[in-house]
């Protein structure tokens, strides 16, 4: 197999050293807005997954924490 | 490999699993997915694998104390999956109550369902102030016994959720006792018009005796 140089993160690294792959930690996620829907929309035709996550039916933190705060402020009948 | 701590992050996934499909099934606005628990697990899945990775001889360069270090985040962010889905389950039980009882007065609420205030509020509000605190703790997985304190927290939601299925049924009565109620503040409204005309006409009557009598 070819070797394939790319760089990642100021490190040149090795396409297929998979190896390497699994001791680098993950990218992290920022909050879901609603561009991370806008931008799921767009390619759900192209990918497998969670029917709901494809259809735009996520949580954004924002409004996540605005429900949140409304109902735990909403006094229980 | 470390199996005490393997079944911990077998039993940590699956009540972060059971309680997740709860809260996709109760969700009632929109349908929408919470997605902060799926970044913990994708989080714990890594370091899960991390570790098979030494265990299995794929990779051999690391440290010792790596297979346990990393099973030990991976609990951390199972432990972290399980509250963040924990909290929307407490949140989403708190909206469905809320909504099911704003119609009915208090008076009606304790004549029909009395462990409505006796045990069922205390217990929400118990447990949306205990989850929000564990939640903002920094050091998520550094308590003692994780498990027995995920078990704890299962049961209780899961109990708020079997008294909020004993509260539906019950609608019937609140209507029933609404409607009884409804009744009789109309007989006694009638039945003070009806006194009021009545001493209306004898206040007018007693006026014209007078008027009769004067001189």
């Amino acid at each position: 197999m070819a070797t394939i140089l790319i760089e990642w993160k100021g490190n040149t690294m090795v396409a297929n050293d998979w190896k390497n792959a699994i001791k680098r930690n993950l990218p992290k996620i920022g909050p879901i807005t609603n561009k991370t829907i806008s931008c799921t929309l767009e390619n759900a035709g192209r990918f497998r997954g969670a029917v709901r996550a494809s259809m735009g039916r996520i949580w954004t933190n924002k409004d996540f924490e605005a429900r949140r705060k409304r109902v735990l402020n909403t006094r229980l009948p | 490999m470390d199996n005490e701590k393997l079944a911990q992050v077998v039993q940590l996934h699956g009540h972060a699993k059971q309680l997740l499909l709860l809260a996709e099934e109760n969700e009632i606005e929109g349908y929408k997915d919470f997605l902060q628990p799926v970044l913990e697990q994708r989080s714990a899945l890594d370091h899960i694998v991390r570790a098979f990775s030494v265990e299995l001889n794929i990779i051999t360069d690391q440290e010792p104390g790596y297979i346990k270090m990393n099973l030990d985040k991976a609990c951390g962010h199972l432990y972290r999956a399980f509250f963040d889905v924990a909290d929307w389950l407490s949140i989403l039980l708190r909206e469905k109550i809320t909504k099911l009882m704003h119609p009915y007065s208090n008076e009606c609420i304790t004549s029909v369902a009395p462990e409505y205030y006796n045990t069922i509020v205390p217990n929400i509000e118990q447990l949306n102030q205990d989850i929000a605190r564990i939640r903002n703790t920094k050091d998520i997985a550094a308590h003692g016994s994780i498990i027995q304190h995920v078990e704890e927290y299962t049961s209780i939601i899961q109990s708020i959720l079997e008294d909020y299925k004993s509260l539906v049924p019950k609608i019937s009565a609140f209507e029933a006792y609404k409607r009884k109620q409804r009744r009789k503040g109309i007989k006694n409204c009638v039945v003070q018009i009806i006194v009021g005309i009545l001493l209306i006409l004898l206040g007018a009557l007693l006026n014209w005796l007078f008027s009769q009598n004067q001189p």
